[in-house]
């Protein structure tokens, strides 16, 4: 655990918007743990509906930004093989009060996670590949 | 003598793993319903995927059971999805 106190700037995101009205910006960074299934993994390897995926994240985003009072919302998610530590989902969520940032956060990931054709394959220390079972 | 149509059947996730490729054709009386092909889906598939829940997808949306197929429907089969 760690916890500073500093005279120096605290950098943020680049997300397209913040501006002097933007009092949260919220940044969620989903990794890749090294279990999948109680198999220990070198990577995981994301596989995805392209035209329906791209469709279903652009929806529920819209769906976000007229549910909750926040001002820009920014999502990226990997694909294909995605080592183990690195980043497989990036989410940054831009609000005038924490409040409306933090509500539209755990929203928008669980749509995501129940919705978007995204799925995931197991790699394993051997370099076989599994589906994965974790919903 | 009852019309046929192939429909193509895009795979991933599981369906891909256990069908070992990534589409599969699957031919139909004309008029055959989402829930028809499913089912023909399902017994196509190997002891291992009978316990695989799917849903069909028509032009990217998750259709219903009922939905007729049409010649040139974009279908695919969607296991529980794992995103994030």
């Amino acid at each position: 655990m760690k916890v500073t106190f500093s005279d120096k700037p605290i950098f943020g995101s680049e997300a397209e918007y913040a501006g002097k009205d933007t009092g949260a910006e919220l940044i969620f960074l989903g990794r890749v743990r090294d279990i999948e299934n109680g198999i220990p993994i070198v990577a995981l390897e994301y596989e995805y509906y392209p035209e329906m995926a791209e469709k279903k994240l652009t929806e529920i985003a819209h769906e976000t930004m007229e549910k909750f009072d926040i001002q820009n919302l920014e999502c990226t998610h990997r694909i294909g093989p995605v080592a183990t530590g690195e980043v497989s989902v990036r989410i940054v969520i831009l609000s005038r009060n924490r409040k409306s940032a933090l509500r539209a956060m755990q929203w928008f990931i669980d749509r995501l996670k129940s919705e978007v054709p995204v799925w995931k394959w197991g790699i394993a220390q051997d370099g076989k590949r599994f589906p994965s079972d974790t919903k | 003598m009852t019309e046929h149509i192939n429909i193509k059947i895009r795979l991933f996730s599981h369906a891909r793993y256990h069908f070992g490729k990534n589409e599969v054709t699957i031919a139909l009386p004309r008029g055959s319903s989402i829930a028809e092909i499913a089912a023909e889906l399902r017994s196509m598939g190997g002891t291992k995927f009978k316990k695989v829940p799917f849903r069909i997808a028509r032009n990217h949306k998750i259709a219903g059971d009922n939905e007729i197929i049409r010649e040139g429907d974009e279908l695919a089969c969607i296991p529980p999805v794992q995103g994030g």
